[in-house]
């Protein structure tokens, strides 16, 4: 019942609501990586499957994840204690060029969501900063965003400087953004394309399983 | 020759000044502007109307648009040539050439423009009220407040609309005007807007060249792609070539968005 009590909180965005539902569920000796599986991971992938298909939008997502990630405070150094891993590893950027920052955010928080530790680089990042940043994090995932046809060429450039930096082997790429397609992402050498935040959460799943 | 055009309204008064000096037969369908924020909707309109065209009722399909976001890829000539501006929006056409976008905007592509024809239709610059609806982003304060509280009301509003903004690349207001179809008193008005809100104002010259050409036929590859018959649009994506032609058995015509 509790799990259930935090799932209906998290999806609508009440941080108390989550924090307390959690509390409750340590105390009454639940496990940790239960609450996060049925709790709080369940409620981020019902509410990527209602962003998708148009039921709540930006706004909900964004309230959703602030909750999730105050969930997971209280969670983490249970986590930790019971020697449950984050699921996985991600650094995000918006290419060089390019100052558009909600797509990629709404990634960032999705990503999270999911349950990996996402590496926000910001907007405007450049080749070099995407090549330190893999060099510094190890992620398992690389995700480039670009909103302008202007743009999208960049993120060739970033594969490239990854590939010339020895690391190509190391990330998959995902790309994404309103102009960018999946032929696109084929064309530039990326692994996967992804239209929106909810399909990036999804495939950045399966990259890290 | 008879031709037809298709175009986003904000290019009106440039596309009409030129219909009415050329020496051709033009015929004229214009969309509405913002369609590059459903870039599917857009490229589905224009392509009705480019099949709305009969065989040989027209010598060529002139398109007033750049890429728009994608919303040219995948446009298909049936039977009647196509030709395009090699540009990525709208802003290469009022500049007039794509070497004077590539110097103004190369450093910041992410800069915002307007226009005459921007301005006189509603909010003035690329900046679009439809995209923000789409997102979910057209509400208040007080309507986020009412539905999700206060605390997450000013979380939305911090998150999404952040300060910092404009103190990058919407502290400045771009204004393009081509002399030859100037309104009279649009500049003023959105330099009085843009100065009220603390932005700088910057008015650019554009040329009339790159549409003029377009609607007399003087087709160079340099400045414009022509779509041959069972040919498509297709994305470049760098500052020079931008688009280029591709035959139905190079590629399968993809959705951009799909």
């Amino acid at each position: 019942m509790v799990l259930q009590d935090i799932n209906q909180a998290l999806q609508r965005g009440d941080v108390n609501g989550v924090k307390q539902g959690i509390q409750e569920a340590l105390d009454s000796d639940m496990k940790p990586r239960v609450i996060l599986n049925e709790g709080l991971l369940s409620a981020m992938e019902t509410i990527g499957v209602k962003f998708k298909n148009n039921e709540v939008f930006v706004p909900e997502v964004l309230i959703a994840a602030r909750a999730m990630n105050a969930g997971m405070e209280l969670l983490k150094p249970k986590l930790v204690e019971t020697g449950v891993e984050p699921v996985g590893t991600a650094v995000l950027g918006t290419v060089k060029g390019d100052l558009h920052d909600i797509g990629k955010n709404l990634v960032r928080m999705m990503l999270e969501g999911a349950g990996l530790t996402v590496y926000d680089l910001g907007v405007d990042v450049s080749a070099e900063q995407f090549v330190a940043a893999i060099q510094e994090h190890d992620p398992h995932i690389v995700g480039l965003s670009a909103l302008l046809t202007t743009t999208m060429g960049e993120m060739k450039s970033v594969i490239q400087a990854i590939e010339e930096a020895g690391l190509r082997d190391k990330v998959k790429i995902m790309v994404g953004g309103a102009p960018v397609t999946s032929k696109f992402a084929v064309d530039i050498g990326a692994d996967v394309y992804a239209k929106d935040a909810a399909e990036a959460s999804t495939e950045a799943k399966k990259l890290v399983q | 020759m008879r031709l037809k055009v298709i175009a986003c309204e904000v290019l009106m008064r440039e596309i009409c000044y030129c219909v009415a000096r050329s020496r051709h037969t033009i015929d004229l369908a214009f969309t509405k502007k913002n369609g590059h924020d459903q870039v599917d909707t857009l490229r589905q309109e224009i392509q009705s109307l480019i099949d709305a065209a009969d065989e040989g009722e027209y010598d060529a399909i002139l398109l007033g648009y750049g890429l728009c976001g994608n919303g040219t890829v995948g446009l298909e000539a049936r039977h009647t040539p196509l030709v395009i501006p090699r540009a990525h929006d709208c802003c290469t056409l009022f500049l007039g050439s794509k070497h004077k976008f590539e110097e103004l905007f190369a450093e910041n592509p992410s800069q915002p423009f307007s226009s005459p024809g921007y301005l006189e239709r509603g909010d003035g610059d690329v900046h679009s009220s439809s995209l923000r609806k789409t997102l979910g982003l057209d509400r208040s304060f007080e309507d986020y407040a009412a539905q999700y509280g206060e605390e997450n009301a000013r979380y939305i509003m911090d998150t999404l609309f952040p300060a910092f903004r404009l103190e990058t690349h919407e502290q400045r207001v771009l204004f393009i005007e081509i002399p030859e179809t100037a309104q009279e008193g649009a500049a003023q008005r959105l330099r009085a807007q843009a100065e009220g809100d603390g932005k700088d104002f910057i008015e650019i010259e554009g040329r009339i060249d790159l549409i003029r050409n377009l609607l007399d036929g003087n087709w160079n590859d340099h400045d414009y792609l022509q779509v041959p018959p069972g040919h498509a649009i297709a994305g470049v994506y760098d500052w020079h070539t931008i688009c280029r032609a591709a035959s139905s058995e190079e590629e399968p015509h993809e959705d951009p968005n799909s």
